[in-house]
């Protein structure tokens, strides 16, 4: 076996949770309120509803196949040859999905805190602490994620609680003005980020223990996650406006920069950008992980630690090089991303799930 | 001073990670292990001497094309 840790199924949902708030929280409000306009919280929770489904599909995948993870079964139910295939597709969505994540907190880094730091010297440190973790194996993530949930809780009530006095009601009217449509369209951003994604997760579900009860603590985990983020979407739409949000990169960091209670608390949006660095970190350390196991056990290797540091360094390249400007990041990830993510987190899982269930008969 | 971070970064990391490598006798891993370092010292020495990669992504978004435009046919 190479990873022999386990985790626990509180540290699965810790784990889930962190990972659909992780980078989502601050590209999906505006990406939604561009479609669906003040409408985008019936969107999103739309989304969530339906990103509950391919939750289900992930866990009945995963039960199939208690003690093994994605690329192991692939090549069970699909073959030696299209398995590996199939694994080694899975991995290059995990590297690339690794370097969007790690442009997205690099973005937002030389956007908004530090912006006369070279975009690299952020690649660096955050890579290194990502191979750091990945290395530490799946049970030392897993505890981290436990002792870092307080944290995030907190500062997620605090910045829903002081924003409250910012909203205004009639930023919300009229209700219902999106088409059916349009309110789907948007739904699909959260599906895209990050319900789709969390098909990583059929990596890790087998060092889950107590097998046979993971399925509530994984749904519970993407139900909360998604649940979030419609309430930040919500928030943004209350206290920013529907336009403001879709204009905006980052809104829910401006949600943040608006809190102020009397004259004196005010400008803590750099301690709420601690939710976004904490979450992203869990999101990135699980996807580049998932790559480094997944690589090592296609190749059949002893152990997948050393392959780490070079993977980092063209996860790094690859961050450097994908988005040439925001224009192309912003229709990248409103038009293309979800079909490319749909292929990985449906099209795929639910023809492996049919072709194990007819060859069961 | 890119080139130069990168060729400090790519020798440290088989300095470190080499020798324990051999010891083990682990032979597929370090064949996989060079392999990997090498296609990523290429890649990185090519950004730092901004030498222009192709974009994934560019390729991505051609091959799921079908896709994007059955979803945007559905939602106009």
């Amino acid at each position: 076996m190479l990873e022999n840790g386990q985790i626990s199924r509180q540290q699965l949902f810790i784990l889930v949770f962190l990972f659909s708030l992780g980078s989502a929280i601050l590209i999906v409000p505006s990406a939604m309120a561009l479609t669906s306009k003040q409408d985008s919280w019936i969107s999103a929770l739309l989304g969530v509803l339906l990103g509950m489904l391919l939750l289900v599909l992930y866990h009945s995948l995963g039960k199939s196949f208690p003690n093994q993870n994605l690329v192991q079964y692939s090549e069970i139910i699909a073959g030696k040859f299209v398995g590996r295939l199939i694994s080694f597709l899975y991995l290059t969505f995990f590297l690339l999905l690794s370097a969007l994540v790690l442009r997205n907190i690099g973005d937002f880094m030389t956007t908004i805190v530090m912006p006369e730091t070279p975009i690299q010297a952020i690649f660096i440190l955050f890579m290194v602490i990502i191979v750091m973790g990945a290395g530490l194996g799946l049970e030392v993530i897993g505890r981290a994620a436990e002792i870092f949930l307080p944290w995030i809780l907190l500062l997620l009530f605090i910045l829903i609680v002081f924003i409250m006095p910012q909203m205004e009601m009639n930023r919300l009217y009229p209700i219902f003005e999106a088409s059916v449509k349009e309110m789907i369209k948007g739904s699909l951003t959260i599906l895209g980020i990050p319900y789709l994604e969390l098909v990583i997760f059929l990596m890790i579900l087998p060092y889950v223990r107590q097998t046979n009860k993971r399925g509530n603590a994984f749904l519970w985990g993407g139900f909360l996650g998604g649940l979030v983020l419609s309430i930040i979407t919500l928030l943004c739409i209350l206290v920013l406006g529907w336009d403001f949000t879709s204009r905006h990169s980052f809104p829910s960091y401006t949600l943040a920069k608006k809190i102020q209670v009397g004259e004196f608390l005010q400008r803590i949006e750099v301690m709420m950008a601690v939710i976004w660095f904490l979450t992203i970190f869990f999101k990135l350390v699980l996807c580049f992980y998932a790559a480094g196991l997944g690589l090592a056990q296609l190749l059949r290797m002893q152990t997948y630690r050393p392959l780490l540091p070079p993977l980092a360094l063209i996860t790094v390249v690859l961050a450097l090089i994908v988005y040439p400007n925001n224009v192309y990041f912003r229709s990248f990830a409103s038009q293309t991303w979800f079909s490319y993510a749909l292929i990985f987190g449906f099209i795929i899982p639910i023809t492996l799930l049919a072709i194990h269930k007819l060859k069961k008969n | 001073m890119w080139i130069i971070i990168v060729i400090f970064a790519v020798g440290i990391m088989a300095a470190l990670q080499l020798p324990s490598l051999n010891k083990k006798k682990l032979r597929k891993e370090r064949s996989v292990y060079l392999l990997l370092l090498f296609i990523a010292f290429v890649l990185a020495s090519l950004e730092s001497l901004r030498i222009k990669i192709p974009n994934p992504l560019d390729a991505v978004t051609i091959a799921v094309k079908p896709i994007t435009m059955v979803i945007n046919y559905i939602f106009q």
